[in-house]
């Protein structure tokens, strides 16, 4: 029977208007009873009489309009609001801690929300997959996809609605001025089918995407460029659309834009350009190039994986090259389907749920720190709330004021919380290249977080509030009141429940302390690993020569030579050198089979693959890598371009052993020239400081011939990298070179954007940014956790200690020493923290598992670190019960006995 | 006075009587306690007081609805009728009335004579 709409109506009939009609019943029994005979006086008084109490019927009225409960609440958070300021000790401390560990959450939720739970923003993302290969080879366990691959699977697959292809690739747009006076900029690039829009689901803002023949090598040069290029280099003009642009030195017609949210493949990407595949003159082993599929409604990813698997050895049948049917069964190579999410996000997702777990362990932390508070505080008042409940105070009214005292911190702490978590994202947002934590632009307080932040919040405040709540139903009046009286000491069970908070407290801190122990020794041992390079006073930069400026090996040698020397001439630098891929860097990585000669290839063996990077004379002593063998190459000549290489130490080892490697003799191809090794340098730990040393051919800036073709054959006579990185190395490490050396560049080539300028210390910090990430969130809310836990520690001691002031009084008075007292209540202090550091230790063995694959070199028990969490827990323990023991003893026993309570 | 020898009005049965009085048409507040009282031939007196939180107990479960309206002796007063939803009620509440009461008697057995 109850409908809505009445609450309305009945809103809107107002007390006033029920007076009224009081007012006119009177009026009309005075008129009746006059005209029943009564004097005029008389009927008034009798039809008041009649009526009874006008007031008692308003009120009844009153409280059946407004719902009782909003007033009552209103009124309670008033009370509360009044109370709290009145304890602004009590209510800062619980609202600080509630803050931190609300925002801890909320923060780190909206990191795992943003990247790991929100769908791609993609049409039907779940449909979009990731296709590459797993394969058995030394040096490399998957590849993505070649130009044969992709079409063949593209064409051929039963599972598909659709495959594209792409591959990133900077470049270098220009931005003012034209011809050689050109300035250019380097910016995130994406090289694209035609399909890959398409498949994505996503239409262009303004324009089109690219044409089905627009992605072949022979097709006019278009571009598609993202909003934000739009926004902030051509201010928007929607008459950009037909007009070219200038990348890499080609004038590029724009046919589209793409909005913001096509972060494809990944939020930098400025602009797209077409791939480039020619299904004629395919290079079937590189494989350069990614593939991403929708997979058709009702396939599975292992559907999908069989599909292409069955397809894979008919690859060479329509693309013949150096990818055989023979290569692909002696590899293993196995089609590998994930869903594109996953490819994404990649591992970051077992960091962020540590991450979470420890914000999780903060706020249960700070939780049952305030409501320990509360019990503090429900103990302070007990004499005041016994004494109401007896003058008929209903337990519901009592609770309720918890209850409003609870959700009004949990509120204050929920906002601060929020403000915290902003402060920290944004912090997070600034320093994003550093920990390279994939979608992190789609992390924010967005709708969801404020709702979790919310619940949090709630379940924050009635998980305090319960507690002393509950306990407020338990002692019975008398008990209380004469618990209070002289001549007992006070009910110890009270403690009961602070101390089960404390002893949690403890365990989860100590559970922090240790993950964050862990991931200390992990740092630190990641730190300690040599990375064979010297990065102090040592800086880099890269520059990529365009094609079209620098179309000869001899024009970009000339301009490597000259702009060495230059910088070598410069005061303050010691050496400088060229180096294709930097150590701790992925850009322009390159990894191929080497053929050694002392160790030929048995039949239907596959050769190792390994790194190749192009160096100059000065690269190694720029990084500060030693020689163990032989020397470094002589100056790039193309005339001479001399087949000489240099190998790492690791490199050698595997073939040479402890040999001499210096003569021997390998060629990066099956019938190609072979190289002689001039030297061996020491160990690079290139790849990642937690990874085995490289294995890496260094070849000489300018080779001949140059790097294999798609056949098998030699390439051009000479050859040269254009995506260089130069390494200069300053005198000492306070002497800034950057400026003068950066002049160097732009004085021989100022068209040539000089981009990723990093010192090789920026770079090491930055391969060790994800640990070091982990390492300081989780040292932040370890840290929290045992100052929360040492507060809370310290308030049970010192509740103790009070409650216990007449028993002790008692003994002094009786004459026991000081030192007794104290080692009475620190021993009932040990036993808690004890308690509380058992329970961590269990915990943390069991939880520290899932901080295993985030360890360097550390076991997730390393006994060593369990020990130090526990020492330092005991410690803080000690610290935090020593002052009130020592208060304790210290009590002057006539006032503990003379005090009335 | 004399009220203390009339029989106190069963709890919900002040409601089954004003739905009753209102069944034969608009009235105000003031009617309906005299028409109770009239047509109980004096038996039951309403508790004016407690007339009206009752009435507007039934105007916010829709049983009755109200406006301000002119009486017959030009005073103002708020006018009450049933809504459909209130009619229905009270052919229910009536039956369970009588439900009620043939329960009662049975209980009681015969009326004793000169009570």
């Amino acid at each position: 029977m109850w409908n809505p709409l009445h609450f309305l109506r009945r809103r809107r009939r107002n007390d006033a208007d029920f007076s009224s009609e009081i007012s006119a019943h009177l009026a009309l029994e005075t008129d009746r009873l006059i005209a029943e005979g009564l004097p005029p006086a008389d009927a008034a008084f009798e039809a008041h009489r009649r009526f009874g109490n006008v007031r008692l019927a308003q009120e009844s009225f009153h409280s059946r309009r407004t719902i009782p409960l909003i007033e009552g609440t209103a009124r309670h958070i008033r009370r509360a609001a009044r109370r709290l300021v009145r304890a602004p000790v009590f209510s800062g401390t619980a609202a600080l801690t509630l803050m931190l560990g609300i925002g801890a959450t909320t923060a780190v939720f909206s990191l795992v929300d943003g990247v790991l739970l929100r769908p791609l923003p993609f049409r039907d993302p779940a449909q979009l997959v990731d296709v590459s290969h797993s394969l058995v080879v030394h040096g490399i366990s998957h590849v993505d996809q070649s130009d044969a691959t992709y079409l063949y699977y593209r064409e051929a697959n039963h599972v598909f609605s659709g495959v594209g292809a792409y591959r990133t690739s900077a470049v270098n747009l220009s931005t003012t001025g034209t011809g050689d006076r050109a300035r250019a900029e380097r910016v995130e690039a994406a090289r694209a089918s035609a399909s890959l829009f398409s498949v994505l689901g996503i239409a262009p803002l303004m324009g089109r995407t690219f044409r089905e023949n627009e992605d072949r090598p022979s097709a006019p040069p278009v571009v598609i460029l993202g909003e934000h290029l739009w926004n902030t280099q051509y201010a928007s003009d929607p008459g950009i659309i037909g007009r070219t642009v200038m990348i890499d030195g080609v004038q590029h017609e724009v046919v589209g834009i793409m909005p913001a949210r096509f972060a494809f493949p990944d939020s930098r990407t400025a602009l797209w350009i077409p791939i480039g595949i020619d299904p004629a003159q395919t290079r079937s082993a590189a494989f350069d190039f990614h593939a991403v599929a929708r997979m058709r409604p009702g396939v599975t990813l292992d559907a999908a994986a069989r599909d292409l698997q069955a397809l894979l050895p008919h690859v060479p049948e329509a693309f013949p090259g150096r990818l055989t049917a023979d290569a692909i069964a002696i590899t293993h190579m196995r089609v590998d389907v994930r869903s594109l999410r996953d490819t994404i996000v990649g591992n970051i997702g077992r960091t962020l749920w540590v991450v979470f777990g420890a914000a999780a362990f903060l706020l249960l932390v700070s939780c049952a720190n305030v409501a320990n508070l509360f019990l503090v505080r429900a103990e302070e008042r007990q004499h005041e709330l016994v004494v109401r409940r007896a003058l008929g105070a209903s337990r519901g009214v009592i609770v309720a004021e918890f209850l409003s005292e609870a959700v009004l911190l949990a509120l204050l702490g929920g906002v601060l919380g929020v403000a915290l978590a902003a402060a920290g994202l944004g912090a997070l947002h600034s320093m994003q290249s550093g920990i390279a934590i994939p979608r992190l632009a789609t992390a924010g307080l967005n709708g969801v977080v404020l709702a979790v932040a919310i619940g949090v919040t709630l379940l924050a405040a009635l998980v305090m509030s319960l507690v002393p709540a509950l306990r407020s139903y338990g002692p019975q009046v008398a008990s209380v009141l004469m618990q209070n009286g002289r001549g007992t000491t006070a009910g110890r069970n009270r403690l009961r429940a602070r101390r089960l908070f404390v002893v949690v407290q403890m365990a989860l801190a100590l559970v922090l302390v240790t993950g964050a122990g862990l991931m200390a020794r992990s740092f630190q041992s990641l730190r300690s690993v040599a990375p064979g390079f010297d990065p102090d006073a040592a800086y880099t930069f890269r520059v990529a020569l365009p094609d079209e400026a620098y179309p000869t090996t001899n024009a970009t040698v000339t301009l490597v030579t000259r702009a060495l020397d230059a910088m070598t001439a410069l005061p303050g630098v010691q050496s400088a050198g060229i180096l294709t891929k930097l150590p701790l860097d992925n850009e322009a990585r390159r990894d191929t089979a080497v053929f050694v000669e002392d160790r030929p290839l048995a039949m239907r063996e596959m050769p190792d693959i390994h790194q190749v990077a192009y160096a100059t004379p000065g690269t190694f002593s720029a990084l500060g890598i030693p020689f163990l063998q032989g020397h470094t190459f002589e100056q790039p000549d193309v005339a001479r371009a001399p087949l000489d290489v240099i190998v790492t130490h690791a490199l050698a080892a595997r073939y040479w052993s402890d040999a001499q490697a210096v003569g021997r003799r390998l060629r990066l191809s099956q019938d190609g020239p072979w190289f002689t090794v001039i030297g061996v340098t020491g160990d690079v730990r290139g790849t990642g400081l937690d990874q085995p040393p490289d294995e890496t051919v260094y070849l000489p800036l300018v080779t001949a011939p140059g790097p294999a073709t798609a056949n098998g054959g030699a390439g051009a006579t000479h050859w040269a990298p254009r995506d260089l990185a130069f390494v200069v190395r300053s005198a000492s490490p306070s002497h800034d070179i950057t400026i003068p050396v950066e002049r160097v560049l732009q004085t021989l080539a100022p068209s040539v954007p000089v981009y990723a300028v990093h010192t090789m210390r920026e770079v090491l910090a930055r391969s060790t940014a994800r640990t070091s990430f982990t390492l300081v969130l989780l040292e932040i809310a370890s840290i929290a956790a045992l100052l929360i836990g040492a507060v809370g520690l310290y308030g049970v001691v010192s509740c103790m200690v009070s409650l216990r002031a007449r028993e002790m009084a008692v003994r002094t008075a009786l004459g026991a020493p000081p030192r007794a007292l104290r080692r009475l209540v620190f021993t009932q202090a040990v036993t808690v923290a004890a308690l509380g550091i058992v329970l961590g230790v269990g915990a943390a063995l069991v939880l520290m598992r899932f901080l295993a694959a985030l360890l360097f070199n550390v076991a997730p028990n390393d006994p060593p670190t369990m020990l130090a969490a526990v020492v330092v827990m005991a410690m803080v323990a000690a610290a935090a019960s020593w002052f009130p023991a020592r208060r304790a003893a210290a009590a002057d026993p006539a006032v503990a006995l003379r005090a009335d309570m | 006075m004399s009220t203390q020898s009339r029989p106190q009005i069963l709890q919900g049965t002040l409601d089954l009587l004003i739905l009753r009085t209102l069944a034969a048409g608009r009235e105000h507040g003031q009617g309906i306690a005299r028409s109770i009282q009239s047509t109980s031939r004096d038996t039951i007196l309403v508790d004016h007081g407690s007339l009206y939180p009752a009435l507007q107990r039934l105007e916010d479960r829709g049983w009755i609805r109200a406006e301000w309206g002119v009486s017959d002796n030009n005073r103002r007063a708020r006018f009450y009728e049933l809504t459909p939803s209130g009619r229905k009620r009270l052919v229910h509440e009536t039956r369970e009335w009588w439900a009620l009461a043939d329960a009662i008697a049975l209980i009681l057995g015969p009326q004793p004579s000169g009570t």
